[in-house]
């Protein structure tokens, strides 16, 4: 099968994919706590509350609601945000989603070119200081909370040293750059504005490592033990055996072999990162679909939660598709099938 | 291949090292665009850090205090208050007033000159397309101030205004320009706290043109550009609103009054305490929001100033469900009273709030009018508890339990509920009180259907009546009265008089005895009174506190 069939045939196996996820979304949002929490305050009147309920067909059967709602998402209509003064869902994703991109896409870089050499070198000096110094950085990764290493991240910089800004994408007086892609490091360079992208990517430092601490250490720890493991195969023995220089081993033969299982590792990661990027973005005051998120989890504001769920699914199913695709390029075994 | 590879491997690194010293270089740079510093002379710019967005921008839709915080920075209403004092209302957009004899007809004398951000007039038109639009939109804000208008009571929790009695409304012109500069109200009845309802920020004056040029307004529907848009006549004009992180609000040169102090706010939304704190620590914030769990961390900051103590017009309570089928263990009366002798609420103000708050004595707040400090509060008496639980046939032998709910992240809440289950359980009788947190809208909703059987809430008044605390607490169909199956025949019947007395003592006088014999019912545990509590920066001059502000004032303030 051709690259281009495989994902034609992936992009079918979607629909399926995104009807499931709709139909299971909306059975469970509207499982829980009261349909019309989002619209109500404990003041509103008992006449009121019967308006929003037939306002927004809460009083049908539930197989009725779920038509209305499959009926809005064909034309691209995701509802209103009762949590967001009832704008429209897709004008929030729309708005929030290129700061989470962004953020995202900055940690999943420092995580590639940090944690890939880490784990490189972590293997190459096994058991050696270090490969004990890159396990003790792991650790602290998978172990410390998200929420204390920001704060620790913004005390040393923004307080001490007074090297970075305390939060959000720019400074409290710039304008941000004419929106084009949302991305402010890309907009602020069509825009010709070398100051504005030197602003945008000194504010997203500090989030970015914040966020990608994590899964630094398990980019890391799985490029390690890939690595190593690829140090026993018989290919490398006998690249040994013909004489290779060591780094020509390393850099020729082993790593490729073990970049495999660490794209698959760095594909779920980003996904992770886009829709775990919660508490980073409340610590560092980042407008992005994480703190949306929450204050729709927060505010039982169905709409919001069905539309984010969708974004984060349609971003997994695309991520595994690249890493997919990337595998064969890694790996010419692979076949598509 | 391995050749391509390695290449490409070492394009990427050196990407990645150019990427490096590109972010070296930018974090080293000179800050370009760093809060200025300002001195006499310079335009002064206010940051503000606080927790919560607003929900929507538009008064006839919005009701929460962080929405009302901006609503009234740049709207204004026909009368507010001066100073801390919530007793006298003064004239805002309204010059002055006259009530007829009968006081049934408000005659407003409008400030003349006033002009709407958008530039066109402010008039009587203006304010009866408000008061329209207000009342045809008919959403939750409203209801505090069309129920006056429409039966000229308070019931407006339990309102139940069709579309018929909004028609009447337009038809009677209940609203009507007399000239220019003059607008009449005629109430249904009349109703003393009616002034009081117009200093709500829903009842705050938009520009009518702006509105319709933008969409105008729909029963029963909010509009969805006046919720992000705004147009008023307030010392400041709205800017932009950067969702999730910050509304923009300019100084407005043209204001009839005292013009604002300051030339731009910013108003940030910030979750975290700890980023909050920290901005104000180096002065990127100069006033925040802090719970008063942190007022040592305040104190301790020899930048900081905390203003703190005033009252608010909030009451917090915990409510026993009197419905058999809910909690039968309520319906004895014993019961309810050793709850209320079982909670220390001394301790739960002076420990656990670090002694910001008051001690209530009913639901009618400190400072309000109609409170009256002669009501005795409500006495912790652990071991007469222990005697009326053990009186009510409570034994080790026939144990029993029961839900104490509270309103998750709430921590305060928390802590009353674990004090009041501590000491329950202490008698060793066979009750045991779980405590549960839910998450505030499954805690609203069961609240709604009544399924809670104790539970901990607050009320916050919309205007400054005792109105608006009897009603809800005392009276049968009052909202929480109705909430926790509280039924007390001869209180309603003294209320139905009482809410109609124009004289203030007398109105005192009967909620006096309607408070005693609620508090005699033991309907409720009263637990705390908030008070104010505001860090800001030292150099922040120009704040002033009043309990009917929604959150801050920023036009006063300046450096």
């Amino acid at each position: 099968m051709k690259l281009r069939d495989y994902i034609f045939r992936r992009f079918l196996l979607l629909i399926p994919v995104l009807i499931g996820i709709t139909f299971i979304t909306f059975t469970l949002s509207h499982m829980v706590g009261d349909p019309a929490a989002a619209w109500v305050s404990d003041k509103t009147t008992p006449q009121r509350y019967a308006i929003i309920i037939e306002q927004h067909h809460l009083n049908d059967p539930l197989p009725i609601q779920y038509m209305y709602y499959i009926n809005d998402l064909v034309h691209l209509d995701l509802g209103n945000s009762a949590s967001q003064g009832e704008r429209p869902v897709i004008n929030c994703l729309i708005n929030y989603f290129p700061a989470t991109l962004e953020l995202t896409m900055v940690a999943m870089t420092m995580c590639l070119f940090i944690g890939i050499p880490l784990g490189i070198i972590s293997a190459i000096k096994k058991d050696k200081l270090p490969d004990h110094v890159v396990r003790l950085f792991s650790l602290c990764g998978v172990s410390v909370p998200i929420f204390w290493f920001g704060l620790i991240l913004q005390y040393i910089f923004y307080l001490q040293l007074d090297m970075l800004p305390l939060g959000g994408r720019l400074p409290l007086f710039t304008t941000p750059p004419p929106n084009v892609t949302g991305l402010y490091l890309i907009d602020s360079l069509l825009a010709g504005n070398v100051d504005l992208f030197f602003e945008s990517l000194k504010h997203l430092v500090m989030p970015a490592f914040c966020l990608c601490f994590t899964y630094l250490a398990v980019i890391s720890r799985m490029m390690r033990s890939s690595m190593l493991e690829t140090m026993t195969q018989d290919f490398i023995r006998t690249a040994r055996a013909k004489g290779l220089s060591e780094k020509a081993v390393i850099f020729k033969h082993a790593l490729r072999n073990a970049l495999t299982p660490t794209t698959t590792v760095a594909g779920l990661a980003f996904g992770g990162l886009l829709s775990g990027a919660v508490l980073t973005e409340t610590i560092f005051m980042w407008p992005g679909i994480g703190k949306y998120s929450v204050s729709a989890i927060t505010s039982s504001d169905f709409a919001s939660i069905m539309g984010f769920t969708l974004l984060v699914v349609l971003i997994y199913v695309f991520t595994n598709l690249v890493v997919d695709v990337l595998y064969a390029y890694l790996d010419p075994r692979v076949k598509y099938g | 291949m391995d050749k391509r590879f390695g290449r490409k491997l070492a394009t990427a690194l050196m990407i990645f090292i150019a990427t490096a010293a590109i972010l070296v270089a930018g974090c080293t740079q000179p800050e370009t665009t760093a809060t200025p510093t300002p001195t006499t002379g310079e335009p002064i710019t206010i940051v503000s850090m606080v927790s919560g967005e607003p929900e929507s921008l538009d008064p006839a839709y919005d009701y929460e205090s962080a929405g009302g915080e901006i609503i009234q920075n740049v709207y204004e209403t026909l009368i507010f208050y001066e100073g801390s004092d919530i007793t006298k209302p003064v004239g805002v957009l309204a010059k002055s007033w006259d009530i007829s004899e009968d006081g049934l007809t408000y005659t407003f004398h409008l400030q003349e000159g006033v002009k709407f951000h958008d530039g066109t007039a402010f008039n009587a038109s203006a304010v009866k397309y408000s008061f329209d639009r207000g009342v045809i939109m008919n959403l939750d804000p409203w209801q505090a101030v069309i129920t006056p208008l429409l039966y000229g009571g308070s019931e407006y929790m339990n309102s139940e205004q069709s579309q018929a009695d909004i028609d009447a409304y337009l038809a009677k012109e209940t609203v009507k320009v007399i000239d220019e500069n003059t607008v009449q109200v005629k109430l249904a009845k009349p109703y003393r706290p009616f002034l009081d309802c117009l200093a709500f920020y829903a009842a705050s004056i938009i520009s009518p043109s702006y509105d319709q040029a933008n969409g105008g307004y729909k029963p029963n529907e909010q509009s969805e550009f006046m919720t992000e848009h705004m147009c008023g006549t307030g010392p400041l004009k709205f800017v932009s609103w950067d969702h999730m992180d910050k509304i923009t609000m300019v100084k407005n040169d043209d204001y009839w009054g005292t013009p604002a102090k300051c030339d731009k706010v910013i108003v940030r939304y910030v979750e975290d305490w700890n980023t909050r704190f920290l901005a104000m620590k180096k002065g990127e914030a100069d006033i925040i929001y802090a719970p008063f769990q942190y007022a040592n961390d305040i104190l301790a900051e020899p930048d900081f100033v905390l203003e703190a103590g005033d009252p608010t017009v909030t009451v917090s309570y915990i409510g026993f469900n009197q419905n058999a089928s809910i909690t039968p263990m309520f319906t004895d009366k014993r019961v309810r009273q050793a709850f209320i002798e079982s909670f220390d609420t001394e301790t739960f103000v002076n420990v656990v709030n670090l002694g910001y708050g008051k001690i209530p004595n009913g639901p009618i707040p400190e400072g309000l009018p109609g409170y009256n400090p002669s009501i005795p509060k409500q006495k912790f008496d652990p071991e007469h508890a222990k005697q009326l639980l053990i009186d009510a046939g409570y034994s080790k032998s026939k144990p029993t339990s029961v839900i104490l709910y509270y309103n998750a992240g709430n921590d305060g809440r928390k802590s009353a509920c674990l004090m009041l289950k501590d000491q329950i359980e202490k008698y060793d009788l066979g009750i045991s009180v779980d405590v549960q947190e839910l998450d505030w809208p499954t805690y609203v909703k069961k609240n709604r259907d009544k399924e809670l059987p104790i539970f901990y809430l607050g009320w916050i008044a919309d205007y400054p009546s005792a109105d608006s605390f009897i009603e809800p607490f005392c009276v049968s169909y009052g909202y929480y009265a109705d909430k926790v199956s509280y039924v007390n025949e001869t209180i309603d019947g003294i209320y139905a008089d009482a809410k109609w007395e124009t004289d203030q003592a007398k109105q005192t006088e009967a909620y006096t005895q309607i408070i005693e014999g609620t508090n005699e019912d033991c309907a409720y545990i009263w637990t705390a009174q908030a008070v104010e509590f505001q860090p800001m920066r030292k150099e922040l001059k120009g704040y002033w506190y009043n309990p009917m502000n929604s959150n801050l004032i920023y036009y006063t303030l300046y450096k």
